[in-house]
C-alpha cells in the first residue's frame, strides 16, 4: 500500500466521523423541532376544540346532556359523534374535558391530559381554559 | 445551516405565534360577548361591560396566553353605536357594539437571528353586538 493510499484512507475515515457527528447533531435538532412543533399544533387544536365547547355550553342550559355534548365537541369535534369517531387529538378522551357551568358563564378546560410528542410528554392540567358568558335565556 | 435555522424558526416561533393568536382570539370572542351582555344604554352598563371583558382574564378560571402560562393584561375595550366611530369612553347613547382587542408580545427564539427583535406583537380583536333579543359576535 502506497503512502498516498494510506492518506486517502485516513481522510475517508475522518469524513465518516465528521458525518456521524453532524448526523447525530442534526437528528437531535430535527427531533426537537418536531417535538415542539407537534406540541404547538396539538395545543392549538385543543384551544380550538375547547373554545367550541365553551361557546356551545354558553348557548345551552346546564345539565348532563349539555356536559356530554360539550365533552364530545371538544374530543370529537361533534356534540353527537358517530360510533367509532376519532378524537381530534390522539389520546384525548371525554374524561380529560372539564365543564364548569354557572348561571353567569361556562368554563371548559382540559385536565389530566398529556401531549405525547414521542420523545417528551407535556402535561396539561387546566389548560387550555376558555370561559364564555352564558347567553341562553333563562341561564342568566 | 442558515436554512436549517430558518426552518427551525418557522416551526418553533411561528407555531408559537399561531397558538398565541388562537388563545387571544378565544379570549377576545368571550370578552366581547361578556361586555356586550352588560350594555343597557347607561353609563353604569358601560362600566360593567369594561369590567366584564377584563374579568375573563382574572380569577381561578382566567384565560391565559402562551400555552396557558401568561396572564392576558393588554386589553382595550371600545364601544360604538354604528361600528364606524369607536370610543373608549363614549358619551352618546345607543351604544350597541363592543370591540375587545388583546395584544401580547410573542417571544422569538430562532427568528431573532434574522431580525433584531426579542418579541413580536400578536393581536386579536372581536366585535359583539347587543340587540334586543340577545348578543352575537359580529366579527
Amino acid at each position: 500500500m502506497t503512502r498516498a493510499q494510506v492518506r486517502a484512507g485516513a481522510q475517508a475515515g475522518n469524513a465518516l466521523i465528521e458525518f456521524a457527528g453532524a448526523l447525530i447533531l442534526l437528528t437531535i435538532m430535527f427531533a426537537g423541532i418536531f417535538e415542539i412543533g407537534y406540541s404547538f399544533y396539538t395545543y392549538a387544536t385543543l384551544v380550538t376544540g375547547v373554545r367550541a365547547g365553551a361557546r356551545y355550553a354558553a348557548l345551552q342550559l346546564p345539565g348532563p346532556a349539555t356536559t356530554k355534548a360539550v365533552r364530545n365537541l371538544v374530543v370529537y369535534g361533534d356534540p353527537a359523534p358517530p360510533d367509532r369517531a376519532t378524537a381530534v387529538v390522539p389520546g384525548l378522551s371525554i374524561d380529560d374535558v372539564e365543564l364548569i357551568s354557572s348561571p353567569e358563564a361556562s368554563t371548559v378546560s382540559v385536565r389530566g391530559f398529556e401531549i405525547d410528542a414521542v420523545f417528551m410528554k407535556m402535561k396539561l392540567d387546566g389548560r387550555p381554559t376558555v370561559t364564555f358568558p352564558a347567553i341562553v335565556r333563562g341561564a342568566r | 445551516m442558515t436554512l436549517l435555522l430558518a426552518l427551525a424558526g418557522l416551526g418553533v416561533d411561528i407555531g408559537r405565534m399561531y397558538v398565541i393568536r388562537a388563545e387571544l382570539q378565544s379570549f377576545t370572542d368571550a370578552a366581547a360577548l361578556s361586555a356586550a351582555l352588560e350594555l343597557d344604554g347607561s353609563g353604569a352598563g358601560l362600566a360593567r361591560a369594561r369590567a366584564g371583558a377584563a374579568r375573563l382574564a382574572d380569577g381561578p378560571h382566567a384565560m391565559r396566553w402562551d400555552m396557558g402560562t401568561q396572564p392576558i393584561t393588554r386589553i382595550v375595550t371600545n364601544f360604538s353605536a354604528n361600528q364606524l366611530d369607536w370610543q373608549e369612553q363614549p358619551k352618546q347613547s345607543g351604544v350597541r357594539f363592543v370591540r375587545v382587542v388583546a395584544t401580547e408580545p410573542a417571544p422569538l427564539i430562532f427568528l431573532r437571528i434574522f431580525q433584531p427583535l426579542s418579541s413580536t406583537t400578536i393581536a386579536a380583536a372581536s366585535v359583539a353586538e347587543k340587540s334586543d333579543a340577545s348578543v352575537r359576535l359580529v366579527q
